[in-house]
């Protein structure tokens, strides 16, 4: 332990030996520059798999389960990227705690800046949204053209059969059920022909050959049972 | 914050005509020579905190770290980063910070008690913080209770009532040296107080 007076003493015979040395101010500029660049780059990032959410739940045709009533809803829990959206979270933490080396991160509470993130980052997502971002990688990615992120957009179109959920097109109707068939050429895992008995007061009216359609059933032995159905628009 | 001094120490051995008009800078002239290289006035600047920080340091640390080496520390870091420093803006809330981190670090690893330096009440906002000047009369009140009790309080709270109490920091200079909301300053005092009153009327 030093004694008091022997503190400036030592301190200043280290600056002047050389053993101390003063960071020049452009360390501190390039370092706060470097925080800012990092915490850009990581909004980018959560932007982008935040959007990459909103945009695999409805290519898959997940969201259409939360017109399924509960047991829809139940089903929806169960396929949500949750995984994804913990990434998300986590990015927003990390980037919380970078803005926090700046004056205006540490002023105002963590809540308070939590929430900013999300409004910035819904906001941005859906913008991103917007542009044909996701589909193009999309695209690439059932083309095996996307080597770095292609499995992740490809899990997009990964089966959800065993939760009792099928996409297809119609290619056959009769009196009590109807048939459809799926086969995009991409990962097969998802392709097949299957026979559903629809719901209770569905009219088999409604579906046209070609129809394209999203089921979600439960499944007793070879039976497909839809508790809900819903007719794609032509174009998805 | 404007701080002047009679303190006149010779460092190097020049004129003590020399020493005196330094004495009579700023903290943030002084810091603003020191950030041209002029190692009186960082003498200067050391000997007006180092009664203080020393003060802070052993009532915060309570004695697990050799204060005298974690305040010399304290004066390295704070020569090395003076660059980083914003001469337009109040010196002091600067070097406690720094001081703040030190002693932290020195706390973490010395004391068995762990310190969390983030709570709950830096996340949510807290419109209605009082900022209440404490009168000569609560202040003396507390100067007891801190005497008796402050070593019972946890980490967060203890430092607060320091910076507060003892080094009678405004609380817009403690958020800046804690690095959270006014609002959580406000906050935390008043769990501080309430709780070593506690402590102390046994509660």
């Amino acid at each position: 332990m030093l004694p008091e007076n022997d503190i400036q003493k030592n301190v200043l015979e280290e600056i002047r030996k050389g053993a101390v040395l003063m960071r020049p101010r452009i360390y501190f500029i390039l370092r706060a520059a470097l925080i800012g660049i990092a915490a850009f780059v990581l909004l980018l990032v959560a932007l982008f798999i935040l959007s990459f959410i909103f945009f695999s739940v409805r290519e898959s045709g997940v969201q259409f389960l939360l017109e399924f009533s509960e047991q829809g809803l139940a089903t929806f829990v169960t396929l949500f990227p949750w995984l994804t959206l913990l990434i998300v979270f986590a990015l927003f933490v990390l980037l919380e705690a970078l803005l926090r080396n700046f004056s205006f991160g540490y002023r105002l509470p963590l809540l308070r800046i939590f929430l900013w993130l999300l409004v910035v980052g819904l906001v941005g997502s859906t913008l991103l949204g917007f542009t044909p971002l996701h589909t193009f990688l999309l695209s690439k990615a059932d083309n095996g053209e996307l080597p770095l992120l292609g499995n992740w957009y490809e899990s997009i179109h990964d089966s959800h059969q065993d939760k009792g959920v099928y996409r297809g097109e119609v290619t056959n109707i009769a009196p009590s059920y109807f048939t459809i068939s799926h086969n995009d050429s991409d990962r097969d895992s998802d392709e097949g022909t299957w026979s559903i008995i629809p719901p209770d007061g569905f009219d088999l009216g409604q579906l046209s050959i070609g129809d394209k359609v999203y089921v979600a059933a439960r499944v007793r032995g070879e039976t497909i049972y839809a508790y809900g159905i819903r007719i794609l628009p032509k174009d998805e | 914050m404007v701080h002047r001094s009679a303190t006149n120490v010779s460092f190097s051995g020049v004129y003590y005509k020399d020493m005196e008009a330094l004495s009579q800078k700023t903290d943030e002239e002084l810091a603003a020579l020191v950030q041209g290289k002029n190692e009186d006035a960082f003498g200067v600047l050391m000997s007006r905190y180092q009664p203080k920080l020393l003060r802070y340091g052993r009532r915060f640390l309570l004695d697990v770290a050799p204060i005298e080496d974690v305040v010399q520390e304290v004066f390295i870091k704070t020569y090395q980063n003076i660059q980083e420093f914003d001469t337009t803006r109040p010196f002091s809330p600067w070097i406690y910070r720094i001081a703040h981190n030190l002693f932290v670090n020195a706390l973490r690893s010395n004391s068995r008690q762990p310190f969390i330096a983030v709570d709950l009440d830096m996340f949510s906002a807290h419109a209605a913080y009082e900022i209440d000047p404490a009168g000569d009369e609560e202040r003396e009140q507390m100067k007891t209770l801190i005497d008796t009790g402050l070593s019972a309080l946890v980490p967060i709270y203890r430092e607060v009532i320091i910076l507060y109490y003892v080094e009678q920091l405004e609380y817009q200079e403690i958020a800046e040296i804690l690095h959270v909301p006014i609002g959580t300053v406000g906050i935390r005092l008043r769990r501080a107080r309430e709780a070593l009153k506690k402590y102390v009327t046994g509660e």
